[in-house]
């Protein structure tokens, strides 16, 4: 009863406010292609200060999930994931704009963020005890086989040639390696040049990746960006609700996987969608259609996403390990405050605990009326803007957000040859979504191999190591499964045609 | 847009034994480069290298052994589009010396001339214009102003 109570403290004007403040701000920010979840909780931290803690947080955990959701509209109206977590909203989320269901697809996202952000947040209400517990378990080796995990998807994300799909992975992972080694701090394919010493910059790769080619294709013929609804629809609320329901046990698993993929540190919301959508596409009677535009693909990532925000908040309160970056910025907001993290947060600063639960839910549930505000506006301004104004917006915002990254001309320098050898790659089949996949998963797959060699080589048993704990054990199921699953579906439905034509021809 | 659905589509034989190939001297390259590094660090990109390299010479038999689809790439305007990239790539490499504003205004100018397909007119032109630079002026603001970035001055400008 005593929590319930604290929970209500967050419907406090004051408390209201600032959630209403801060999913606004959020889905702004977000939208812009640079602009992060991290980078708009970063900012505005200092502004947080002077605030009573549980709407410092309120405030902050509110910018998180509006950005989050935010990342859909770029992603969806131009083709460019404002926030890494919304790469896999383009591969349906464009196709939709482009044939004109971009409101519907506007109002898909904003549904699925809303129940995701829901389903996250009770399971940091619910479970974040027991949850946490289960982080723990997880050792380098864990997230090395995490990571193979992670590439097994490109099967899943490669359309056409899966061995194509495999090579833009290995691009991906080699660009990873490029400045000081993880471990070792070895310089590597630096080539003597002091700007690549700190690496090729994820988030400047991922600009470059996405926004680079939609600029190029924006150019190359007269045709309109965005086919324009034939009339006003409004914001077709009713069919996405009708969408929403028949997908519900996709936005429920989705909800899921977001939820347990955040609880894991240094994973986030990149992947929990991309693991979502290949989840919802392995798992769908309709499998074809993804990537062509299929409702079932935005639900699946953009409830994943959104469930990461909740997720990400159990192993920060209560192992004070963040679960996404941005939980690693709002923990040293909570540090500057005077908290500490672990049990203390559930029982003497439960208040300051249970009101954040509280009105990070109440922030979720306000995305709705407000996302679906700005989501028709947004919508409606793209479709408008003639390409003579869209293209060096597009690209002014492409340019000054890869800069304000780490304030380095060299990273936007970076950006468009990436994005220039993106477009080109792209005409020879292979996606950027399988390079950005290696790029993410690199560093995470790197130092969970080096440090399991490490502990196999001190404690004389290497294959121990790598195979000898169960949760390893687990994954590597899981993976082998994901892996041989393409194969065995192309086989069966083979199989499948052949009985048919025979039976056909008999 | 919305008429080329095909423009990202796998290319030709000949197209993919290219590409197998660049794969292989890319795979070489980092293997090559990787001699010098310590055995922790040389380990994960020696393997990726490994790995690129086979997967190079899969696609080379590939494309040889006929089973790579042939798909015949959209038409465009190939002048526009090597304009833009041109004038991205100058916009990149000016932008610390020519000033962020300075190579910001002059390429979006550029770049609104040829992303604008029919013919203008006087009008049109100062509307786009003034359009534009209020978008510019407002992001600075936003980046300059409000969130503290500090974005190259130029050396033109003192």
């Amino acid at each position: 009863m005593e929590t319930l109570g604290f929970m209500l403290a967050a419907l406090s004007p004051f408390n209201l406010l600032l959630a209403v403040a801060g999913v606004a701000a959020g889905i702004i920010i977000g939208s812009l292609p640079g602009l992060s979840a991290t980078m708009a909780v970063a900012v505005l931290v200092p502004v947080t200060f002077g605030m009573p803690t549980e709407s410092a947080l309120i405030l902050l955990g509110a910018i998180y999930t509006g950005a989050i959701y935010g990342g859909s509209y770029a992603a969806i109206l131009v083709n460019t994931p404002g926030t890494p977590s919304a790469i896999a909203t383009t591969f349906d989320g464009y196709p939709m704009a482009r044939r004109g269901d971009g409101d519907l697809a506007v109002t898909l996202s904003t549904l699925s963020s809303v129940i995701g952000g829901l389903v996250g947040g009770l399971a940091l209400f619910c479970l974040a005890p027991l949850l946490a517990l289960v982080a723990l378990k997880f050792g380098p080796v864990e997230y090395f086989w995490l990571a193979i995990f992670g590439l097994t998807l490109i099967s899943s994300l490669s359309e056409g040639s899966t061995l194509k799909g495999f090579i833009g992975a290995g691009i991906g992972l080699l660009l990873s390696t490029v400045g000081v080694a993880v471990v070792g701090g070895d310089t590597r394919y630096t080539f003597g040049s002091q700007f690549l010493l700190g690496g090729v910059e994820t988030i400047s790769a991922l600009i470059g990746l996405y926004c680079i080619p939609v600029l190029i294709e924006l150019v190359a013929t007269p045709s309109e960006h965005l086919k324009p609804p034939e009339a006003s629809r409004g914001v077709r609320f009713r069919e996405g609700v009708t969408l929403m329901f028949k997908g519900k046990w996709n936005a429920l698993r989705s909800a899921i996987i977001g939820t347990i993929v955040a609880i894991l540190p240094g994973a986030g919301g990149s992947i929990a969608s991309l693991v979502s959508y290949s989840e919802a596409r392995r798992a769908s009677p309709r499998s074809e259609q993804f990537g062509k535009g299929e409702p079932d693909g935005i639900i699946a990532t953009e409830t994943a996403n959104n469930a990461t925000v909740g997720g990400g908040f159990i192993p920060t309160f209560v192992l004070g390990i963040p679960g996404t970056p941005p939980d690693a910025v709002i923990l040293g907001a909570l540090l500057v405050q005077g908290f500490r993290t672990g049990p203390e947060m559930f029982t003497t600063n439960a208040s300051v605990t249970y009101t954040f639960m509280g009105g990070l839910l109440v922030a979720t549930v306000l995305m709705l009326p407000i996302g679906l505000l700005i989501g028709r506006y947004a919508f409606k301004s793209i479709v408008s803007v003639p390409k003579a104004i869209l293209v060096p917006t597009i690209a002014f915002m492409t340019v000054i957000g890869t800069y304000a990254i780490r304030n380095n001309p060299f990273d936007v320098v970076v950006m468009v040859v990436l994005g220039v050898a993106g477009w080109l790659l792209a005409r020879w089949g292979i996606k950027p979504s399988p390079i950005v996949l290696g790029l993410i998963l690199g560093p995470i797959a790197e130092q969970g191999f080096v440090q399991g060699y490490l502990m196999g080589n001190a404690t004389g048993s290497v294959a121990g190591v790598f195979f000898g704990r169960p949760l390893s054990l687990g994954i590597i199921a899981l993976t082998v499964l994901f892996a041989l699953y393409p194969l065995w579906s192309a086989r069966r439905k083979r199989t499948h045609g052949e009985v048919v034509a025979h039976e056909q021809s008999t | 847009m919305n008429s080329r659905p095909d423009v990202h589509s796998s290319g030709s034989a000949g197209v993919s034994i290219a590409l197998g190939l660049a794969t292989v001297v890319l795979a070489a390259g980092a293997l090559w480069f990787a001699r010098d590094m310590s055995m922790l660090a040389a380990i994960f990109p020696r393997t990726i290298g490994v790995l690129l390299l086979i997967f190079g010479c899969c696609l080379v038999v590939q494309a040889l052994r006929g089973r790579e689809r042939v798909s015949p790439q959209a038409p465009g305007h190939w002048g526009r589009q090597l304009a833009l990239v041109v004038i991205v790539l100058a916009w990149s490499l000016t932008l610390k010396w020519l000033g962020f504003l300075a190579s910001s205004v002059l390429a979006c100018v550029l770049l609104m001339g040829i992303a604008h397909f029919h013919a203008w007119s006087a009008r049109r032109v100062v509307v786009y214009l003034v359009t534009l630079l209020l978008i510019i002026a407002g992001f600075y603001g936003l980046f300059a102003g409000l969130l503290n970035v500090p974005l190259p001055r130029g050396r033109f400008w003192g």
